[in-house]
């Protein structure tokens, strides 16, 4: 074998990693090259001088104190990149804004790009637009408007009997009235009727629409 | 308890909780450490580095894919950031202040014993700084990291027989090295 292959070897047999096989052929070479005895004896050399050798100190605490550092770092490097660094509580806070921030804009530009869909009503209300005008109106009267959980159903009960598909409109309407009813039926049915009488309507006027509904109810 | 694995915490990292990240450094500081100190001798330009190594962690751990372990991503980024510092000191060529203490320290008041530890440390750490590139990398990876030749063939994207021949001459060097200052 040539030196070059043996070289490895040498190191291999002073570490004491060498396989039989090569140590075997490591030996019998070492036993005709003078180089390369040489350079076993090196090799011994540094191992021993490595053997003895200590390792450097490390000041205290440089561990423990490693973490906040890289940390504090990571900061630095945001704040020369924005021009400034938000408290880490501040960021807490701000991770669910952004997110929900990200699916509003989602919710908006599908809105926009969506040309089926009219965003000047709701689900509901487009559901009850379908039916003319006057013969919900008639049938907000028929309610009564008694208490607010059955004037709900009134106008429900009402809406289905006009509809030509009242199973479809009906799954709809269970949802969204089951919801106003547990919540906030109160002010959401009159929304309804208010919706169906009037074209425009703000809060005072759907107040005020209240007390007409329970002055009517007495 | 079993130990939560790294690319589990990288996963973690990856889906927002960034405290995960904090358990990797915590989990490789030390290991980063002495593999970079080993190649700046200094304690100051190493710990300025290790610094580093983990801020680059930081933000390319989004782009890691696993391809490898993270172990050997990770001691690739602390050599080639190591390397860079060296790079730029040998530009620099400044003293080193490790070097004006050694030499003003009094070995009169240490034991006997004591003081040949020290002065093998000091002729180690000069054979060791004094290797080449390539042959530095891997004798630290090999003798002080007790690496496998496979893995450090990964880290360094070299072939095992190469890093045998380097290995093999990076211990001679450092024997002849000493032998030479010990006359």
């Amino acid at each position: 074998m040539k030196c070059d292959e043996i070289s490895p070897l040498l190191v291999e047999l002073k570490e004491g990693t060498i396989s039989g096989e090569n140590q075997a052929l490591a030996e019998q070479h070492i036993a005709t090259c003078a180089k390369c005895r040489a350079d076993l004896v090196l090799i011994g050399g540094a191992f021993e001088a490595l053997r003895v050798s200590v390792d450097e100190e490390v000041p205290t605490h440089y561990f423990t104190n490693l973490l906040p550092r890289v940390r504090q770092r990571l900061d630095e490097r945001d704040v020369k990149k924005f021009g400034f660094v938000l408290p880490e509580w501040a960021q807490r806070m701000l991770a669910p804004a952004s997110a929900i921030g990200v699916v509003i804009s989602m919710a908006a530009l599908f809105v926009l790009l969506n040309p089926t869909y009219d965003t000047t009503q709701s689900p509901l209300m487009q559901i009850v637009s379908q039916f003319p005008k006057d013969e919900i109106e008639g049938v907000v009267d028929m309610a009564n408007y008694s208490p607010v959980i059955a004037r709900t159903s009134e106008i429900h009960r009402g809406i289905l009997e006009m509809s030509p598909n009242p199973s479809q409109v009906s799954r709809q309407l269970e949802r969204q009235f089951l919801d106003d009813e547990v919540n906030h039926g109160h002010r959401l049915s009159t929304f309804l009727a208010a919706d169906i009488t009037f074209d425009d309507i703000n809060d005072d006027e759907v107040d005020s629409i209240i007390d007409r509904l329970k002055e009517t109810t007495l | 308890m079993n130990q939560i694995s790294d690319l589990d915490l990288i996963t973690e990292f990856k889906e927002g909780n960034d405290k995960a990240f904090n358990h990797l450094v915590l989990r490789y500081q030390e290991k980063i450490y002495w593999v970079v100190r080993r190649l700046l001798s200094d304690h100051d330009e190493a710990d300025d580095v290790v610094q580093d190594v983990f801020v680059k962690v930081y933000h390319s751990l989004h782009s890691f894919k696993g391809d490898s372990s993270f172990y050997t991503w990770l001691y690739r980024i602390a050599i080639n950031l190591s390397l860079n510092e060296l790079r730029r000191k040998k530009t620099r060529k400044t003293f080193s202040f490790d070097d004006a203490v050694m030499q003003h320290e009094s070995h009169d008041a240490l034991p006997l014993e004591q003081m040949e530890r020290k002065e093998q440390t000091r002729l180690i750490k000069e054979a060791i700084e004094k290797l080449p590139e390539r042959q530095k990398k891997v004798f630290l990876l090999r003798y002080y990291e007790e690496l496998p030749y496979e893995e450090i063939a990964k880290i360094l994207k070299t072939s095992v027989g190469g890093l045998k021949a380097n290995y093999f001459h990076a211990v001679k060097k450092i024997g002849e090295y000493v032998r030479n200052e010990m006359r």
